[in-house]
């Protein structure tokens, strides 16, 4: 989330905006995004309606929890890329921002996931070179 | 202490299909539709483990 925060201006730079999704009560999402200081909007999937109706719902633990994913949705909500990891790991926010610059509006077939690849780790070495130096390193 | 509701088989939304709407409080309690967020342009949706 704080990765996503430092990415935040590229994002809506590139003329997109960010929503994130948890299945964590309104009042503990309020406090999440004051702590971490996150100035995009966070829901509630107290019910985890949306997150089992998308099939990224993590029953094993904490009650029940969202599996970490990342979509991309064009105005209509077609899916312009989906990435859903098994624990924790996510597509770094740099991909997501260089994706969004590059008007990448599909990606190519066989890519129906994006997962690590050399040009993804090529990709990210690129953009911190060109982006990084001025941001702070991403938390988790 | 929560309940774990139990898993239903949703599907995942795909590559080039259109995700389905949803509408869902945000952190202030107001209902937000997907619809509506992603219609000014492109929307990074990100869904995280939440609070622990």
């Amino acid at each position: 989330m704080a990765e996503y925060r430092e990415h935040y201006k590229a994002i809506r730079a590139a003329g997109a905006s960010l929503v994130a999704v948890s299945v964590d009560a309104p009042e503990k999402s309020e406090a999440v995004r004051q702590q971490l200081r996150l100035p995009f909007p966070i829901l509630s999937d107290r019910e985890r309606r949306v997150v089992q109706e998308w099939d990224i719902y993590n029953p094993k633990e904490k009650g029940g929890i969202a599996r970490p994913a990342v979509f991309i949705l064009a105005p209509d909500r077609t899916v312009r890329l989906v990435s859903v990891d098994g624990v924790s790991a996510r597509v770094p926010a740099a991909d997501i921002v260089a994706m969004l610059r590059d008007h990448t509006d599909t990606m190519p077939t066989r890519r129906k996931r994006l997962i690590p690849t050399l040009s993804t780790f090529f990709r990210a070495a690129r953009n911190a070179l060109r982006f990084g130096a001025r941001q702070p390193k991403a938390q988790r | 202490m929560t309940i774990a509701p139990p898993p239903n088989h949703g599907t995942l939304p795909k590559l080039g299909q259109q995700a389905p709407d949803f509408a869902l409080p945000d952190s202030t309690g107001a209902a937000r539709r997907l619809s509506d967020l992603v219609a000014g342009g492109p929307l990074v949706l990100l869904f995280y483990r939440g609070y622990w």
